[in-house]
């Protein structure tokens, strides 16, 4: 049986760059968010940066839907897409959030090493969601899943150590530790609903 | 109507092998494949048309409302007549009048007491076709003065006049334009409401578009049969997404 080579392929080859491209782009929007390398001013032009593709790629997934009508596979992996594309920007948009935040700590006396941990386990899970799904690899997608659970429960741990320090730090401080965990929660969640579309692109399971 | 353990041969050749379908009432039930699966084949072997050809050999059963149609003491004109037949190419009688391409059907099978009743129906199976405005002003001319699109839907007019219980459609918008061939599978939807629909078709978007259920043929086997939704968006065979997504035609 000969495979018949269509002119959609070539649609949805550009798609999956552009998606990867996104990818790459948040990571280092991610990493600069964490660094004191970048300023505030230069994630937030990252994010937009990711808001514009996302635009980008929307528009060139409605395009395939109207030229192609595109079926099973080819449909999962467009609907996807859109979706990736979005969480990609929202990622940004959070990173961009926590920079802030980060500028208006205050410099002195503000121990930020709570965040380690959950820094490293979301800007894992962003890296491998990502990953998993320019791979379509659906065990790495599945990893990711499980370990929303150790995030929620990293979260809830930091929440309460910090209503256990309440009146013995700096609120400036306290404020900052808690929105940046809250951003961090939410960009493990885009990236649960990044594996959550690879599995739905590979497999047509919710 | 379900089909059970199906074969067909063409002299030495096994066309269709095994087939074993379910078709509940009052759906569209498409049935798709690439040219030569054995899809036309598998649709006249659901009123015995298969009979007119003599190198075809059949077996199995294919049940209506329970009763296998292929059983011997069951006239072949009492199952004719249980189905209605569309065509790829519009086939209407080309010069009788549109009136008696309708009514030569319920004529020949004494379905009218008068000549008011067969106006009645006529005008009714017209209706029903969606083809009723456009020709109610001169039903006395000749059917080959009318468009592809009107022919085909003459030819459904012809086949519903005879109240059957399922309706066959073989390609039946594969010589229309996009206008015409939307009519058709409008009329389609409108039909589905009295009647078992069945169609073969070789284009899967117009499978995707019309049907309830589909049923993906290939080399003579029944691939994957399921709901068209399901089968459009998560199809479980390799071979029905290669087929569904392009990749084999």
């Amino acid at each position: 049986m000969r495979e018949i080579s269509r002119p959609l392929d070539q649609g949805l080859m550009k798609l999956r760059n552009m998606i990867n491209d996104m990818r790459i782009l948040v990571r280092k929007t991610l990493e600069s968010a964490y660094s004191d390398k970048a300023t505030a001013k230069r994630v937030r032009e990252m994010s937009n940066e990711l808001l514009f593709l996302m635009d980008e790629v929307s528009d060139f997934a409605v395009q395939l839907m109207a030229r192609y009508q595109p079926v099973a596979t080819d449909l999962r992996e467009i609907k996807s897409a859109i979706q990736v594309a979005y969480d990609f920007s929202r990622i940004g948009r959070y990173a961009a959030n926590i920079s802030e935040t980060y500028s208006m700590m205050p410099g002195e006396g503000c121990d930020t090493s709570m965040l380690q941990d959950m820094f490293r386990i979301v800007f894992e899970m962003v890296d491998e969601a990502g990953r998993a799904y320019v791979e379509k690899d659906l065990a790495l997608a599945e990893k990711v899943r499980r370990r929303d659970d150790e995030v929620d429960g990293l979260y809830a741990e930091c929440i309460k150590q910090l209503i256990q320090m309440g009146g013995k730090i700096d609120i400036k401080c306290l404020l900052s530790l808690a929105l940046t965990l809250r951003y961090l929660e939410r960009i493990a969640d885009h990236a649960v609903y990044i594996a959550d579309s690879t599995i739905y692109t590979i497999t047509g399971r919710k | 109507m379900e089909i059970c353990d199906l074969n067909v041969w063409y002299g030495g050749n096994h066309v269709l092998k095994n087939i074993n379908l379910k078709i509940p009432k009052n759906v569209i039930f498409a049935i798709m494949g690439p040219s030569g699966c054995g899809k036309s084949t598998l649709l006249r072997a659901m009123n015995r048309l298969l009979e007119l050809n003599p190198t075809a050999k059949v077996s199995g059963q294919v049940m209506v409302d329970g009763i296998n149609i292929y059983s011997d003491k069951i006239d072949v004109t009492w199952v004719r007549r249980q189905f209605g037949m569309v065509f790829q190419i519009p086939n209407p009688f080309p010069h009788l009048s549109i009136y008696d391409n309708v009514a030569i059907g319920p004529k020949l099978n004494g379905l009218t007491k008068s000549k008011s009743e067969l106006d009645q129906l006529v005008r009714w199976a017209l209706e029903k076709a969606y083809l009723w405005d456009e020709v109610k002003d001169d039903l006395r001319r000749p059917a080959a003065a009318l468009s592809g699109g009107q022919q085909q839907r003459l030819c459904i007019a012809r086949a519903i006049a005879l109240k059957p219980r399922i309706i066959l459609m073989d390609e039946p918008t594969a010589n229309l334009d996009p206008v015409a061939a939307m009519k058709i599978e409008e009329l389609m939807l409108e039909l589905k409401e009295d009647y078992t629909i069945v169609i073969v078709t070789h284009n899967p978007q117009q499978a995707a578009r019309v049907s309830d259920y589909v049923a993906f043929l290939y080399l003579g086997e029944l691939v994957e049969v399921g709901e068209t939704s399901q089968v459009f968006t998560r199809p479980i065979n390799k071979l029905t997404e290669k087929y569904v997504v392009g990749r084999i035609g």
